[in-house]
């Protein structure tokens, strides 16, 4: 995969004149050619921009997320002094909200995806290095049911049985993540498990536990971190639409789907669009900011 | 061959035998909600026994599973139609029959009166979404891969990203703003019963650019990728340098070849559409597959709810093994044994 940065990267000096690089020296470098592609460049200010304002929800708003202004009712962007993106229907500050409902989704996602790298590497090493029965039977062939499942029914089932919390979220995008993500870890590891230094490491009489952990896993990185990145945008998305069906976080808290949800019935209302809309607008572009990330986090890996 | 295919049914099996233990318990694993749906919030505690009781609801999970098969494939007669219980249900199938899936608490219907139409509602629009989706983004597909790189190619690439990164309920709120608000070209809900002032094919039009819009950058990415591989090949260099027509080059030689990964990718989005369907659905209010599940998820509609996953979980595995005896078919080099 190359495209945009293809023409710049032959300007760039060859391989064998860059000085090794170790460590956090190596992912500054990386992070650095990112540069090179304006389009990975769009995607990390945009996602950097949501993290900021995930972080400084509470600095930058001056009314709470479930503040009423009774003053203000359906006051539209940019109309009156202290709601510039306007107020929903009870009055409440959509800026505010949006910022807090950033924070909502920029937690529970990447908590989602930790708790999901962790169960799908430690299903794919396994499946991987040790082969046989534990891959066919084990991880293979559970993978196989849950990703046969249609995901949306498995995690509205899921939800309503246990009822709407971040936790539940976190429970039902792990179910519906991990195998995939072991997939790839199974493939990455059955590569990697026939090279040298992992035979070198087997007759030093290292422990499996270690060779997996110290001896593949770091060098399964670079697919992995691409991948990551693409989930967190699903995973938005999945957030998104669980709040959109009225499974996500409970309310009165905001979270972007949830906000969509609300105002939906507004956004054929003259005057009024600009409710739905909002909140539209923030969740598209923060993962369309993932995807971007992520397209030029692919280009760098399949270029070194 | 006839190994694989058996092999495959059999697995099919397992897959569906599993999803609906997993559905079965965790939707009735307390009993206790089941008598008290069924009656309604003014129901007495003493009402709510009597039929606790006679459901035998304090069966272990596995008998009431068991009798949960036993029903749905015309065994035994499902207990809730018993005249005596007096609720009232019938359905004019009788009470004992293949593919009885029991009483649909939310839509006061036998589950087959309602399951079935609702599904065909939505075959209608995802098979008008899927006409779109397949050739529109072969066609991008193949003519960005052809020339990796390409300005085409380019824009293409972006546009499928930014494409599938707008979430479904997005892009339905900014197409109704655009087209029903600022327009006014076309109606805001597809309820499919009242055609007065829009017409059937006016109500569709929506749900449709949702659905296709969503999927259709995902495949056209995976066409132009499998098409981008292909044009690497040595064959390719050699029927260029041969000096055959590039058009010719493209048609015969990297078009089949190119087609033959994607074609399980398009497949595995009739379950992927599944998903999209239960949003495009809620936000038009299309009478369909996917807005019935999560009202029927909402209510607690257990018998609706284990009834639609076991159709969806068909569905899905049924495309795979389709997928997986097509892919033979195409693909002369894979044979499995």
């Amino acid at each position: 995969m190359t495209d945009t940065t293809s023409d710049s990267a032959q300007a760039m000096p060859t391989n064998a004149e860059q000085p090794d690089r170790t460590g956090w020296a190596r992912f500054f470098y990386s992070i650095g050619l990112l540069r090179e592609s304006p389009a990975a460049m769009i995607g990390l200010s945009l996602v950097m921009l949501w993290v900021f304002i995930a972080v400084f929800a509470d600095v930058i708003t001056v009314w709470g997320p479930n503040e009423y202004d009774y003053s203000a009712i359906s006051v539209p962007p940019l109309t009156v002094d202290g709601h510039w993106l306007g107020t929903d229907i009870s009055g409440r500050d959509i800026w505010s909200r949006l910022a807090y409902g950033a924070r909502a989704t920029l937690t529970v996602a990447p908590a989602a995806i930790l708790v999901c790298y962790f169960v799908g590497i430690t299903m794919g090493m396994l499946a991987g290095y040790y082969g046989g029965w534990i891959d066919s039977i084990l991880i293979s062939r559970i993978s196989d049911i849950i990703l046969s499942f249609p995901l949306i029914i498995l995690f509205i089932i899921i939800i309503t049985v246990f009822g709407a919390s971040a936790l539940n979220i976190i429970v039902a995008v792990t179910l519906a993540s991990s195998p995939g993500i072991g997939r790839i870890v199974r493939g990455l590891t059955l590569d990697l498990r026939n090279l040298e230094y992992v035979s070198a490491a087997q007759i030093r009489g290292e422990r499996s536990l270690y060779i997996m952990a110290v001896e593949l896993l770091p060098n399964a990185r670079g697919p992995l971190i691409v991948d990551a990145c693409l989930r967190m945008g699903y995973t938005v998305i999945t957030i998104g639409i669980l709040g959109f069906l009225g499974l996500g976080l409970p309310p009165p808290d905001p979270d972007w789907g949830g906000m969509v949800s609300e105002s939906r019935t507004m956004a054929t209302v003259p005057g009024m669009a600009y409710m739905p809309i909002i909140p539209s607008i923030a969740v598209s572009s923060l993962v369309i900011g993932f995807n971007l990330l992520a397209d030029g986090l692919r280009e760098i890996s399949t270029r070194d | 061959m006839a190994l694989f295919i058996g092999k495959r049914l059999l697995m099919m099996l397992v897959t569906m035998f599993v999803t609906t233990v997993i559905v079965f318990s965790l939707l009735e694993f307390t009993p206790g909600n089941v008598a008290s749906k069924t009656l309604g919030p003014y129901a007495t505690q003493a009402q709510k026994e009597i039929l606790y009781n006679k459901l035998n609801l304090d069966d272990s999970l596995v008998v009431r599973y068991v009798r949960w098969i036993s029903v749905l494939s015309g065994i035994i007669k499902d207990p809730v139609y018993d005249p005596d219980l007096k609720l009232g249900y019938k359905d004019s199938r009788g009470d004992q029959y293949f593919g009885n899936f029991g009483w649909s608490l939310k839509y006061r219907l036998p589950v087959n009166d309602i399951m079935w139409r609702r599904l065909g509602n939505t075959m209608i629009l995802a098979g008008i979404a899927f006409a779109i989706i397949v050739p529109l983004s072969l066609v991008f597909g193949v003519l960005s891969g052809m020339r990796e790189g390409s300005a085409l190619d380019r824009s293409l690439s972006y546009t499928g990203i930014t494409l599938t990164s707008i979430p479904e309920f997005a892009s339905a709120t900014f197409l109704l703003v655009i087209f029903v608000l600022m327009l006014g070209w076309l109606p805001g809900t597809s309820n499919m019963q009242n055609f007065e002032p829009w017409s059937w094919a006016s109500q569709m039009v929506l749900p449709v650019i949702v659905l296709v819009l969503y999927d259709f950058g995902y495949v056209a990415r995976m066409v132009r990728g499998s098409m981008v591989e292909v044009m690497t090949r040595p064959y390719i260099r050699t029927a260029i340098l041969k000096g055959l027509p590039y058009r010719q080059v493209i048609l015969k030689h990297a078009l089949r070849n190119a087609l033959i990964a994607p074609f399980t990718v398009i497949l595995l989005q009739i379950p992927f559409l599944i998903t999209g369907v239960v949003v495009t659905e809620t936000v038009f209010s299309y009478p369909g597959f996917g807005k019935m599940l999560l009202e029927a998820a909402l209510f607690g509609d257990t018998a609706l709810i284990e009834a639609a996953t076991l159709i969806a979980v068909f569905i899905a595995v049924t495309t795979q093994l389709v997928g997986d005896v097509g892919y033979m078919y195409i693909n002369p080099r894979i044979r499995f044994i």
